[in-house]
């Protein structure tokens, strides 16, 4: 009997560790199933389960965001999650993998936010110029916008595309981008810059688009 | 191209304190700089418009999901009332302190020796006139002073010997060895004898311990 009391403790971690890898096995089973209601009880399942990440997150970030800001940033995290694993973006390999990859999608995303911060304050600086900075009304939702997107990504083409929403959507390093996409760390950085200023250019070319953004600006 | 990197560096926070006081300094005379700003901006708000439109009934369907998730996590708390303390019990601590006054004042005053004080008094008088020695001049001095001694020591038996033969003999002293020998007594829990001494002194008293002695028996008795 005190042999099995003394082995208590280890047996139990022993269980819990199992447990957590079975439960992140069964939700990645789960999210990847295609099925709608089994998306949904996976997604569940990881709230429940991943929900401490956010609180750890929170601690971190609570100089920066309030409370609803640190909730979007969860939702849109776990909703990348799941369009990543449908995409097959995404590989469960093994214990934690699961709540590792989160935690990159969130931290992702907490930088964005920052990265917004720090342009709004840079944008604030160069307020001197703002003669030249025409306001305009708020765009009107959204069939407008539906052009317009088909516009960009014709004009910059899928590839593009994607590396400006990993970096400038999900707040993926660079690294991670190169990675995903299988370049090199340095084509990945010169291919983003080019892509991020032919996307400059085509709003310095288009009046509309310019507009639109700005009112999109406004709004925000 | 350039200025896209220099943005993007600036933003990620890869550069240092210096290079980016330079670097707002620059925004803020440099119209093209600013004007690329502007565009920088611009860019990245579109990119994220685009995908969270895109992306909203999916958002939507991950906010239903937490929410559920929490409403299952955080039943309903009621806050439980302040239990109802009769006013019976309310009052309990105060009559308790009310029953304890007089508790400990009859405590303390029945354990407390009514005579003590006027028998240091008596010891400390008769230990200074008589400086400690012995004088075959008052030989009634020495005897008295014994049995103060004694009783000093706690050996009241023997204390009561030395204050008997001073009752008996020396009748200057007889009232301050009767008060000493009543103390003894009580000292050795015989309160009945000490207050028939000190009832005896009041009787034969020559006036200097009438009062005192008179207050000490209405307390004993």
């Amino acid at each position: 009997m005190r042999i099995l009391d003394d082995l208590k403790p280890l047996l139990k971690h022993i269980y819990t560790i199992t447990s957590l890898i079975m439960n992140e096995q069964k939700i990645y089973e789960l999210l990847s199933s295609g099925n709608y209601d089994k998306e949904n009880e996976g997604m569940r399942m990881l709230i429940q389960d991943k929900a401490y990440l956010m609180q750890k997150h929170g601690r971190q970030m609570q100089h920066y965001f309030n409370d609803e800001k640190k909730h979007e940033i969860f939702i849109e995290s776990i909703q990348t999650l799941l369009e990543k694993i449908r995409a097959d973006k995404f590989e469960w390999r093994g214990k934690n993998s699961l709540e590792k990859y989160l935690y990159t999608l969130i931290d992702g995303k907490i930088k964005n936010e920052i990265r917004k911060i720090k342009m709004k304050r840079l944008v604030e600086i160069t307020k001197a110029h703002e003669n030249e900075i025409a306001t305009t009304d708020k765009p009107s939702p959204d069939k407008k916008w539906e052009k317009l997107s088909q516009f960009i990504r014709e004009k910059l083409g899928e590839t593009c595309e994607k590396v400006l929403i990993m970096r400038y959507y999900e707040g993926m390093q660079l690294e991670e981008i190169a990675k995903e996409v299988g370049w090199t760390h340095g084509t990945t950085k010169n291919n983003s810059a080019g892509c991020m200023s032919k996307l400059k250019q085509l709003i310095k070319d288009n009046p509309n688009l310019k507009d639109y953004l700005r009112g999109l600006l406004q709004e925000d | 191209m350039k200025y896209t990197e220099i943005i993007d560096k600036y933003l990620d926070g890869e550069m240092t304190s210096q290079e980016e006081v330079a670097f707002e300094a620059q925004a803020k005379t440099d119209p093209e700089l600013a004007q690329e700003i502007e565009l920088h901006q611009l860019a990245i708000v579109g990119i994220q418009h685009g995908q969270s439109a895109r992306s909203q009934e999916g958002k939507a369907r991950v906010e239903a999901l937490v929410e559920g998730v929490k409403a299952e996590q955080k039943p309903p708390r009621v806050k439980p009332l302040p239990p109802v303390i009769p006013m019976w019990r309310k009052l309990l601590p105060l009559a308790a302190m009310l029953l304890l006054i007089p508790a400990i004042y009859f405590i303390t005053t029945s354990f407390s020796n009514p005579l003590k004080s006027k028998s240091i008094a008596l010891t400390e008088h008769y230990q200074s006139t008589t400086m400690g020695g012995n004088n075959p001049n008052e030989p009634e001095k020495t005897t008295l002073l014994k049995g103060i001694n004694d009783f000093e020591e706690k050996d009241f038996p023997t204390a009561i010997i030395s204050f008997d033969q001073v009752i008996e003999k020396y009748p200057a002293q007889r009232s301050a060895a009767l008060f000493l020998k009543a103390d003894a007594l009580y000292r050795q829990g015989k309160k009945a004898d000490a207050l028939q001494v000190l009832k005896s002194i009041r009787q034969e008293d020559d006036g200097t311990l009438y009062e005192e002695v008179q207050a000490i028996i209405e307390k004993m008795e």
